[in-house]
């Protein structure tokens, strides 16, 4: 099973989110970086809600997902 | 008698009985598109030099005596992230518009040209897809013929609003998280977002992968289910199905979840509900989280698709856009492939419940539209913000690919709103025939509107 907490996303500083962004060789203004930040955050706590949740191990992602 | 409330398979019939050419309808839809669209921003482009030569070709093939195809003469418009020959595909952005103009139609522009529809141009959107307001920083806002004060809904928001306005009986969109359902809900129209894969996508501006759907817009069921059967690539029919009505069906409502939404949207659900003979209710399983996983893998793909233009033209994104994509772009691994894992239980556990009831109804937006600008709103005491929020309730239903019909209901003096018609995948059929009976009983119902 696979039952993960994360950090709480009100956790998440604007400096981690600085230090990600340059991994992706992305340069934000100092606005932007304030707004990517609220959006990181947004992210987080629904990424929080997704790996809180127990999930059989054989259960794999569905990438190229077809409903059928 | 063919004017800006005809439908597609009215103008149709009219221009294939000889009551009126191709050449004359394409005129006045064009004339209409010049003197109105001004009051909406619905259209980026108009194509008039290639909707006069394609009705031309279809009053001629009348003239020879051929026997026309299904929407010979129907004027259309598309979202501007289908390639229009010699269109340049901006998808709502103004990094798009320094690329070459497209060399070729996209499939489903090639399918409605080959059903005799006539393309009269492009129409606006939220950049790159990626929004449920159309407030587009370069292209300026899409305003509700409703009421030009409130957002049209996005991110297909100028195909909703032509339609909504009279501009056009049809227009194409995509849908990857709700973006013809919520402009559908806001402009008050029937719009259809198909299974996922069910239609052809190539030639269209991709945001997410694992849900870009295509779909369409229209004031009857009847257009849908035509343009449907015309654009998917099997062989079987809905539109022969319309008239099958409800009887024997078993049709429930979404709970839980679902119910978060105000006492519009609560009374446009137990309408339909009272109309269908729907008294049970379904409770899908973790909605909430499925509606967060939809979120993350978007944030995660439409991310990554941009990260170049992220990492070289960042300020020429819309403000409103470059934010949450370079969020994105810094989603770890680990949450996305949860969320994929979390999609392919979701999928399994809704199949359950599709053993039990044939179609699910639920609300498509938690309320009407709202003020252009407005950032946040309150449903039950709850107060988030606008633009992420709308598709709360459509989320979860593209996640895992299902056939929605959104259904409008019209409110006298206010603002429509939509309820989404759900069926297993593959069944277009069973949400189009459920649309049709809603149509006929006058319980739905999608007038021109230009307030």
């Amino acid at each position: 099973m696979s039952h993960i907490s994360l950090v709480n996303s009100s956790d998440i500083s604007l400096e981690q989110v600085e230090d990600l962004a340059k991994l992706q060789s992305l340069s934000l203004s100092t606005e932007d970086l304030a707004n990517t930040h609220q959006q990181f955050k947004l992210i987080a706590s629904h990424a929080n809600l997704v790996m809180a949740f127990a999930l059989d191990e054989t259960i794999e992602p569905a990438p190229e997902f077809r409903p059928w | 008698m063919v004017d800006e409330t005809s439908h597609a398979i009215e103008i149709a019939a009219a221009i294939r009985t000889g009551s009126v050419s191709a050449l004359e309808v394409t005129k006045q839809a064009l004339a209409r598109v010049n003197s109105l669209d001004q009051h909406y921003n619905s259209f980026t482009a108009v194509t008039a030099d290639r909707a006069l030569k394609e009705a031309a070709a279809i009053d001629a093939l009348k003239q020879q005596g051929a026997t026309l195809p299904p929407l010979a003469g129907v004027p259309y418009a598309v979202k501007n992230l289908f390639d229009v020959q010699d269109l340049i595909t901006l998808a709502g952005s103004k990094i798009n518009a320094s690329n070459a103009p497209a060399s070729n139609d996209a499939a489903l522009v090639k399918a409605m040209q080959k059903s005799g529809a006539i393309m009269l141009g492009a129409l606006n959107m939220d950049e790159y897809a990626y929004g449920f307001t159309t407030e587009n920083h370069h292209y300026g806002a899409t305003y509700n013929p409703h009421d030009v004060t409130r957002s049209a809904g996005g991110s297909s928001g100028g195909s909703a609003a032509a339609v909504a306005a009279g501009l056009v009986p049809l227009a194409l969109g995509s849908d990857t998280n709700g973006s013809v359902r919520v402009p559908s809900s806001m402009c008050g129209l029937f719009g259809l977002k198909p299974t996922y894969g069910a239609l052809n996508l190539d030639g269209m501006f991709p945001f997410v992968h694992s849900f870009d759907h295509a779909g369409l817009f229209a004031r009857s069921s009847l257009d849908l289910a035509l343009t449907f059967d015309l654009l998917q690539s099997t062989s079987s029919s809905c539109l022969g199905q319309m008239g099958d009505g409800v009887a024997g069906l078993r049709i429930a409502r979404a709970g839980g979840y679902f119910e978060q939404c105000d006492a519009q949207a609560q009374s446009a659900v137990a309408l339909v509900a009272e109309a269908l003979q729907a008294s049970s209710t379904i409770h899908l399983p973790e909605v909430a989280r499925a509606r967060s996983s939809a979120y993350v893998i978007t944030a995660s793909e439409g991310g990554n698709r941009h990260l170049q233009r992220l990492q070289s033209r960042a300020q020429d994104f819309d403000p409103l856009t470059r934010p949450r994509l370079a969020a994105g772009t810094l989603v770890p691994a680990a949450w996305y492939i949860q969320a994929q894992r979390f999609r392919a239980w979701f999928y399994q556990q809704v199949m359950q419940i599709f053993d039990h009831v044939d179609i699910i109804i639920a609300p498509a937006t938690p309320c009407c539209a709202q003020k252009i600008g407005q950032e946040t709103m309150t449903i039950q005491g709850v107060t988030m913000p606008v633009r992420p929020n709308m598709g709360m309730f459509t989320q979860p239903i593209s996640f895992i690919g299902l056939p929605v019909v959104a259904v409008p209901i019209q409110k006298v003096g206010g603002m429509p709103i939509a309820v989404q018609i759900i069926a297993p995948p593959k069944r277009e059929d069973l949400v189009l025939r459920v649309a049709a009976y809603l149509e006929r009983s006058g319980v739905c119902t999608a007038p021109v509107v230009r307030n």
